[in-house]
């Protein structure tokens, strides 16, 4: 109890100073524009402010894209609310009650409660982030290299089959992120792998390069000439407004609750994030609703659980990411690559030997989500006004920012032909219905999955059964057998039968 | 099988990704690939294409008896961001970064067709001033503003 207290203080201490908490409003800022834009998400802004923090202290850098990311899942609400598109995928399920409660002139009050539930979401995950993640870390220092497999490949898994749609799609999505994570220097011999001669390969494909192409550039050129709807509801915001009746404060508070606990869960486990979070406590509200037909007209439980829901998975996704090294989610993949960009080693130690790192983050976070708050409460107006940028002059500005962005990453114009290269595969996979988010996590896992692989067999004189002998390393893989069969079965089932 | 009902585009999909899954494999086996005791350069990344390829499979197997699906490919879009980039990438280094800003946004800016070229013009102006004012002064990443030929 006392190391807690004295890891809240210590925390508090660094996310309190002048510098920590210019860069935590910064982050948050950043996350409410690019979470009220659709067509811009999360991952695309990280990895364009990735470049920008190697000038940084790294927890100051942490506590900027983590604001980012955790900021997005308050500002996508907005456009989902009041343009029927959602500001980021993670906000999708809000469009269905969303915009129905706008369209009745109940736009303010919408958007006064997805930022109150995302508050209440929000801070549920952060106690527990505060709570678990230093007892899972302290378990997890007697990880081997078999341990660290098996959970790697049940993120791997969690994340491919969890996402709506195919799950053989997901699958594939992720072993192709895996191949991709390969190319370049072996870390274990040295030898070049795939590289064909190219010496900027050696590499391999860059990290920046590689997200902004499937998440940056290949919605871009998706939302071009994508027809838009028009803002609704944007004059009447007053403060009087938003405040829900007692009748209306009554609806969303179980809802809330609700979708908290199952964006924890979510969020928590290695591989699945917010978005499917939101749509499993949407079909759950769906399910425990008393009248289901009031969904999709309007319901007010209808956006209150997804969004509590997505910003709880946000939160948690850290859990796994700071005790274990295993990102909880595709974005928060990106920050774990940050991290070791800056020289910060993830894993069970980092708690311990970077208890100013870890403590200062975890406290930005309630201070970046009470920034938040005011953001999206009394100063929603200036974000909604956002809206009204036409498309057609933003994306090609995001596009220098891309291309100079990638760039600066490892000033070199090859990775300006990568960024493109993987723009064009992302959005062939949209047409198609493959996922992205799972290439790359399982680009960035890739390499370590191999090594631990390697290091495992090798201590074993190539025994593979140390994966199922060593009590942890089974659980997870008896872990990644549900997830991975669950999802199957409907589909076997349908193939017996015809 | 009906070819009307058959969702051609959804089978070539699935091909691609087992061409490419049997490819990684294949180049794998060039490298060294060892025994489970010592695993080589290309063991792993041979369990992965040979996994690719039988996922690829899967997917063309779901795929059987399912209607096609209308699918919104355009090429417009894709031939002026794709020009953009190139453009960009062949002119930052030799002409600098305000020009191969300005013709990324002009050439990008295509892709819709009811743009405004007044208003595409000042946004890469501006856009190109605010991006070397951040990048290049603010942050010093190596490129020139303006380079002219020598």
């Amino acid at each position: 109890m006392s190391e807690l207290l004295s890891g809240i203080l210590l925390g508090l201490n660094k996310a309190l100073s002048l510098e920590p908490l210019f860069f935590c409003f910064v982050g948050v800022t950043v996350g409410t524009v690019v979470g009220v834009l659709p067509g811009i998400g999360p991952l695309a802004a990280i990895s364009l402010a990735l470049p920008l923090t190697y000038y940084l202290d790294p927890t100051s850098a942490l506590i900027m894209l983590a604001g980012i990311f955790y900021g997005t899942q308050y500002g996508g609400s907005t456009a989902s609310i009041l343009l029927n598109l959602p500001g980021t995928a993670t906000s999708a399920v809000t469009c269905l009650d969303g915009y129905p409660l706008a369209k009745q002139g109940k736009a303010a009050l919408a958007l006064f409660v997805t930022a109150l539930t995302s508050f209440v979401g929000s801070s549920f995950a952060i106690l527990l982030v505060m709570g678990f993640a230093p007892l899972i870390a302290e378990v997890a220092l007697e990880f081997s290299a078999a341990e660290y497999f098996s959970v790697m490949l049940l993120g791997l898994i969690a994340a491919s089959t969890l996402s709506s749609g195919s799950p053989f799609k997901g699958l594939a999505m992720v072993v192709f992120g895996v191949a991709l994570g390969l190319f370049g220097t072996d870390t274990n011999t040295g030898a070049f792998r795939f590289t064909f001669g190219i010496l900027e390969m050696a590499d391999g494909f860059g990290l920046v390069a590689v997200a902004m192409g499937l998440f940056g550039v290949a919605e871009i050129i998706a939302n071009i000439g994508a027809p838009r709807g028009t803002v609704i509801g944007a004059k009447e915001i007053t403060f009087r407004s938003m405040l829900p009746t007692r009748k209306e404060w009554r609806q969303v508070w179980m809802p809330t609750a609700r979708g908290s606990v199952i964006g924890s869960f979510i969020g928590a486990l290695p591989g699945a994030g917010p978005g499917i979070a939101s749509f499993m406590a949407y079909a759950l509200e769906k399910k425990v609703a008393s009248d289901p037909s009031r969904f999709g007209q309007g319901a007010i439980e209808g956006i209150s659980s997804p969004e509590a829901a997505n910003n709880a998975a946000a939160q948690a996704a850290f859990i796994p990411t700071l005790s274990l090294g295993i990102p909880g989610d595709a974005v928060v993949a990106v920050m774990l690559g940050a991290m070791i960009l800056h020289g910060i080693n993830p894993g069970p130690n980092l708690i311990r030997n970077e208890p100013e790192l870890f403590w200062g983050l975890v406290m930005s976070f309630w201070v970046g989500n009470f920034l938040l708050l005011v953001l999206n409460i009394p100063l929603i107006g200036i974000w909604v006004r956002l809206l009204s940028i036409p498309y057609h002059l933003l994306y090609p500005a995001i596009l220098v920012f891309i291309c100079i962005g990638v760039y600066a990453a490892d000033n070199s114009v090859f990775a300006i032909y990568v960024v493109l290269l993987f723009g064009v595969i992302g959005y062939l996979m949209r047409l198609f219905d493959y996922p992205a988010a799972p290439v790359l996590l399982g680009f960035i896992l890739g390499p370590l999955i191999e090594e631990n692989f390697r290091r495992a067999l090798l201590l074993t004189q190539g025994n593979l059964s140390v994966f199922l002998t060593r009590p942890i390393s089974l659980a997870f893989l008896i872990l990644s057998a549900l997830f991975l069969v669950a999802p199957l079965l409907p589909r076997l089932r349908g193939i017996g039968r015809g | 099988m009906n070819s009307r009902n058959t969702d051609w585009q959804e089978y070539a999909a699935a091909a691609v990704i087992t061409f490419f899954g049997l490819w990684y494999a294949a180049t794998a086996t060039t490298y060294s690939v060892g025994s489970l005791i010592n695993a080589g350069p290309g063991y792993f990344p041979l369990i992965i294409g040979g996994l690719l390829a039988l996922l690829g499979l899967a997917v063309a197997f779901e795929a059987r008896g399912k209607p096609p699906e209308a699918r919104d490919f355009r090429l417009r879009p894709i031939a002026a961001v794709a020009s953009g980039i190139v453009a960009f990438a062949l002119l930052a280094e030799t002409a600098g970064f305000v020009p191969a800003a300005i013709v990324l946004i002009v050439l990008s800016g295509l892709g819709e067709p009811r743009t405004s070229w007044l208003s595409l013009l000042a946004v890469a102006v501006f856009i190109a001033v605010l991006g070397a004012a951040l990048f290049i002064w603010g942050l010093g990443v190596p490129l020139h503003t303006i380079r002219f030929p020598q």
